[in-house]
């Protein structure tokens, strides 16, 4: 990371233009008197994190497993649902139909329901950042899935290719990108639906932290948990770019400016 | 006894809201074993449709269409078929898109490596063993996608307007390797093109094709000896097929000049 921040233009203006905003909020906290509980300056949302850190990196990581399970629980049941949708006309009218509509309804209103079908522990904030993260993935599935070339199609049916081949070898290979597509969507949501369990569950993680700090009118704390969410939300992120470029060297999308892979002979 | 390859009285007409379709009216067809066979016609003819009827592809609405005796109902086992298109996977290497098609018809990727290494070494590609498709030409592509379609070694193998999107140069090459290879196995090949000097080359037979409706208007058998040179299209003789099959066309109104 040291790296990036230094030897590339890009990095080097992305921390040039943090510490200049940090600066200046440093600065107009300090000359403006503004009270701390309404606006804390940088320097002591870091101490603040400094003074408890196990706590607040134990939180977190609370938070990032739940954010994971939600999300692989997303991806798993997204790309079933979605597969079952692609090859039966039955759950195209029906399952998927319904899943549109379900869709129009806000999730995190469906948030307190859980907590009363599932409880306060992990379970009903791992079901409710699943809600939110299977749309984007189970839609842009199907309609990767649903995108394959018809003579792609073809020529894997004068090879007699059976159905499950045609599934693994050409629509699957065919839809991953709108699936990664679909899940860096997702995985942003699954962190919305994980905070938003927090806080009607309780008990633990960032949303909780957060909860308890507002009731105490501690917003340095508050800070320091949007800061840690921050970074959680971007190495989720930059983690499923990672396996995306690993899978995708293939796709036009991964690859540079073009002209970088030349053609080579005749 | 008849053909290898017969169709007899083919007629396909689509249904639309409109009036019907007839996209193919009364095709009649002897091939036998071991032809080589163009059909050439305008956009329009019903030359693909042909072709995909035959590939077991498209339902026929009346008539006979039959492959060694038996009638076609869904794609035969002993078939291979180029694409205008190569449709090559970009996520597999050449050798990988070659094996694909054992891997399809549930055989033995290891036992079918050789011959893909084999065939691919044939059409020049020895090299390019390993590479992805994004990095290959146009022409190589097309050839990996010939590679994919002999590895199981069908004795019949069509061929859609395979070089019609190559350059002049590139389709020369392809078409005296596709000779040579035909040559060499003695499969038979129903090729289609709309270049009347590339079916000219290859065929030993050419169709022609008319539209409003898809039918047969003439078959105009080439007896130039093979292998063909490339320059056999310079002789007076091979001018005399061209002229014969364009001829043919300006009578159907195809040629305005």
């Amino acid at each position: 990371m040291k790296h990036f921040w230094l030897k590339t233009e890009r990095g080097r203006s992305i921390l040039l233009t943090t510490l200049v905003l940090l600066a200046l909020w440093e600065a107009g906290v300090r000359l403006s008197g503004v009270r701390e509980f309404m606006l804390p300056a940088p320097s002591k949302i870091v101490m603040e994190f400094f003074d408890s850190p196990g706590y607040l990196l134990l939180q977190s990581l609370d938070t990032l497993r739940t954010t994971v399970a939600g999300f692989a629980l997303a991806v798993v049941l997204g790309v079933i649902a979605a597969i079952g949708i692609v090859y039966s006309r039955f759950l195209d009218r029906t399952l998927y139909s319904l899943l549109v509509a379900m869709n129009a309804v806000p999730k995190v209103a469906l948030a307190p329901l859980f907590v009363i079908w599932l409880g306060t522990g992990a379970a009903p904030k791992i079901a409710i950042a699943m809600l939110i993260a299977i749309f984007p993935i189970l839609i842009d599935t199907v309609l990767g899935l649903k995108s394959t070339d018809p003579e792609m199609l073809d020529m894997a049916r004068v090879n007699q290719a059976s159905k499950a081949k045609v599934l693994w070898k050409i629509r699957f290979p065919n839809a991953l990108p709108s699936l990664f597509a679909g899940m860096k969507v997702g995985v942003s949501f699954a962190l919305v639906g994980t905070i938003v369990g927090e806080f009607v569950a309780g008990g633990s993680g960032l949303g909780h932290v957060i909860l308890v700090a507002q009731g105490s009118f501690d917003t340095p704390t508050v800070f320091v948990a949007l800061a840690l969410l921050c970074v959680l939300g971007v190495v989720l992120f930059k983690a499923i770019e990672m396996v995306e470029a690993r899978l995708l060297g293939w796709h036009a999308s991964q690859r540079g400016p073009a002209g970088e892979i030349a053609a080579v002979g005749s | 006894m008849a053909g290898f390859l017969e169709v007899k009285g083919l007629n396909k007409i689509y249904r639309s809201k409109r009036a019907p379709v007839h996209a193919l009216r009364d095709v009649d067809l002897d091939i036998p074993e071991g032809e080589f066979l163009c059909i050439v016609g305008p956009s329009g003819c019903g030359k693909s449709t042909l072709l995909r009827c035959i590939a077991g592809l498209e339902p026929i609405s009346s008539g006979r269409l039959a492959l060694q005796g038996s009638q076609i109902k869904a794609p035969p086992k002993n078939m291979g078929v180029v694409f205008q298109r190569d449709l090559l996977l970009e996520w597999r290497n050449v050798l990988d898109n070659v094996l694909i098609a054992a891997e399809f018809h549930g055989l033995d990727r290891k036992s079918h490596e050789g011959r893909a290494r084999e065939l691919l070494s044939l059409f020049g590609l020895k090299d390019f063993i390993d590479r992805y498709p994004r990095e290959l030409s146009g022409g190589m592509r097309q050839r990996v996608s010939i590679c994919r379609a002999l590895l199981t070694d069908p004795q019949l193998l069509l061929m859609d307007e395979p070089f019609g999107a190559l350059d002049p140069f590139t389709r020369d090459e392809l078409n005296s390797e596709l000779q040579r290879t035909w040559l060499a196995t003695g499969k038979t090949v129903v090729f289609i093109t709309h270049s009347i000097s590339e079916a000219a080359y290859l065929g030993s037979r050419v169709v022609i094709m008319a539209r409003n409706p898809g039918r047969i208007e003439k078959i105009i058998p080439v007896e130039l000896e093979r292998p063909r040179g490339l320059d056999v299209r310079d002789t007076a003789r091979f001018a005399e097929y061209v002229v014969e099959i364009r001829e043919t066309f300006r009578e159907l109104g195809i040629y305005k000049g």
